[in-house]
């Protein structure tokens, strides 16, 4: 089996190497958050920090 | 569009929208597809990955953002770095229109690269007047 590592912060993960990476990927993070609403709501917060 | 020429810059958003499998991500899916037969046709700034980064760790953690990169590095996509003056003109971008940092790298992306930049944001909407953006909804 082939492996990417990634090193972030200390923390390394370890994920196959896949045949079908787009499709595998594919909402991976499905369920764990509103994350399109997360991402906007950060946004925001920022821009009105920024004012 | 997009979907004709099969290049374009992602906006964070974008991105998170595939991963979550969110209404639009299903379209950037069949994009990414198409660059797989084409590289390098789609980009995204090292900031708006690291926006989606810490996005990600805020919600599930840091393991989950690792894993989040390391997927990415995978895709066909580009990660563009940020140079001296493109960092510059995302600060101009940035006092100008009203928009966060690393929305502000994205739009100078889709600048310099001279690519539409697909958002699911629509305070982009005020950078139409100097870069094409294509909302996804």
């Amino acid at each position: 089996m082939h492996i990417h590592m990634v090193d972030q912060g200390g923390v390394l993960v370890i994920v196959p190497l896949i045949r079908d990476p787009v499709e595998m990927a594919a909402g991976f993070l499905a369920g764990e958050a509103a994350w399109g609403k997360a991402l906007l709501a950060s946004r925001k917060k920022e821009a009105g920090d920024a004012s | 569009m997009p979907a004709k020429s099969g290049s374009f810059v992602l906006d964070a958003s974008a991105l998170m929208a595939y991963y979550s499998a969110e209404a639009p991500g299903d379209r950037v899916k069949e994009w990414l597809h198409k660059a797989v037969r084409n590289p390098p046709t789609v980009f995204i700034s090292v900031v708006s990955l690291a926006e989606v980064a810490m996005v990600v760790e805020k919600h599930s953690g840091l393991a989950a953002s690792a894993a989040m990169l390391a997927r990415t590095a995978q895709l066909p996509i580009e990660i563009v770095p940020l140079e001296y003056d493109s960092a510059v003109q995302a600060a101009h971008f940035q006092a100008v229109y009203s928009l966060p940092f690393a929305s502000a790298c994205a739009a100078v992306t889709a600048l310099e690269k001279r690519r539409p930049l697909l958002t699911t944001d629509q305070a982009f909407e005020a950078v139409r007047q100097v870069i094409q953006v294509e909302r996804l909804d």
